[in-house]
């Protein structure tokens, strides 16, 4: 009977390690494609979706559409591979997008819109003004200045949204002009 | 082998079954539960409106007494920061949900074109989007389409697009793109026009 105890006891062991992995791999940033501060699934709301993208989409990004329809961006670091921190100021830098509508939203670290007296929780490209070059840039930081505004302290992220995306865009997502993110200092 | 070995294969192999396991369940379990949280919150708002006398759009009653809050067009408010209800909601499009159930037949959802982006988008109880409708596809001022079981031949008779569902449960997400916030009004009121229920 002991040792009956000990295998079951082994196996609930296993089944909570296992369990407990899966969750923690499902809030890792999906991707698929990597550039930049920018990681990319195309294989968000598809059928064809591996199970960890399909478990990761559903935990970080519930019913996001298809490829054909938007393709999202997320982004947990600066162009430099530092993870954001709201104690740092950044500026985000782009320019045309081959999408006919994208917006750059930020987020706290359970994925929700953080609280600021204007609503202000993106930038799009209806709101920025662009440059000669018709380049933009929107600065981040935990001010209620800022374009985006980042929590008060801790992690946050971003996601660059391209609504009906140019079909080259979906062939190969490594050779678009994605956003820049440099970091300006921190407090 | 040592007991310490067959103790570590056993633990690594639950392990490993507890991992793809739960890789596999998490998606429904997160549909399920968003799906009874929109509901709820749907039938909560209906139910609540009936005590205090507001009158009831005639899809509000239906939610109110036949199953709460399924296959009822639920317009969200613009998502802030106090939306908790999904994860990552963009501020800048104004979404509708319809949690559907197809097993009394087939549900239709309509909603009126806006002039700018638009879609009807449905996600199946394993979050597969297996339909979506935009603006740049539809003609005419309202999109629609019907959703079936494979199995349901009534649907064939409905007219304009419609799409077999692989599971009798799931979201529709309709989405209008807020461009510019003169249009909010405009699009509100459509808003409150989108239909979903039964055929």
């Amino acid at each position: 009977m002991k040792k009956a105890m000990i295998w079951v006891g082994l196996v609930l062991l296993g089944l909570a390690i296992g369990g407990v992995s899966a969750i923690l791999a499902a809030r890792q940033p999906f991707g698929g494609v990597e550039k930049g501060a920018w990681t990319a699934s195309i294989e968000t709301g598809s059928d064809k979706a591996d199970p960890w993208t399909r478990a990761r989409v559903a935990v970080q990004a519930l019913l996001a559409m298809t490829r054909d329809q938007a393709v999202y961006f997320t982004s947990h670091h600066d162009s430099e591979g530092r993870a954001f921190d709201a104690a740092c100021r950044y500026t985000i830098r782009g320019g045309d997008h081959p999408a006919r509508w994208w917006s750059v939203t930020i987020y706290d670290d359970a994925y929700f819109l953080i609280e600021n007296e204007a609503k202000r929780y993106s930038v799009t490209a209806a709101t920025l003004a662009l440059d000669e070059a018709g380049r933009w840039s929107a600065r981040i930081a935990a001010d209620e200045k800022a374009d985006l505004i980042a929590p008060e302290s801790g992690a946050f992220n971003l996601i660059l949204r391209f609504y009906h995306p140019e079909p080259g865009a979906l062939q190969d997502p490594t050779a678009l002009s994605l956003p820049v993110i440099t970091r300006e200092g921190c407090a | 082998m040592s007991r310490l070995s067959q103790s570590l294969l056993v633990v690594l192999a639950a392990a490993l079954a507890g991992h793809l396991a739960v890789i596999h369940l998490l998606p429904g379990f997160i549909m399920s539960v968003a799906m009874e949280r929109i509901s709820a919150g749907a039938a909560e708002t209906a139910a609540r409106q009936l005590e205090d006398g507001s009158a009831l759009r005639p899809d509000q009653n239906r939610a109110v007494t036949a199953r709460a809050g399924w296959n009822a067009p639920i317009p969200a408010p613009r998502a802030d920061h106090t939306q908790r209800y999904v994860v990552r909601s963009s501020a800048d499009i104004l979404y509708s949900a319809c949690v559907f159930d197809l097993a009394a037949g087939p549900v239709r959802v309509t909603a009126p074109q806006t002039g700018g982006y638009a879609s009807i988008s449905a996600f199946a109880a394993n979050t597969d989007n297996f339909f979506v409708l935009d603006d740049r596809e539809a003609t005419g001022e309202t999109l629609s389409v019907v959703l079936h079981r494979p199995d349901q031949a009534t649907a064939a008779s409905a007219p304009g697009p419609r799409t077999a569902a692989p599971s009798q449960k799931g979201i529709v997400l309709v989405r209008y793109l807020i461009e510019d916030e003169a249009d909010l009004p405009d699009y509100v009121e459509k808003q409150s026009r989108i239909t979903c229920g039964p055929l």
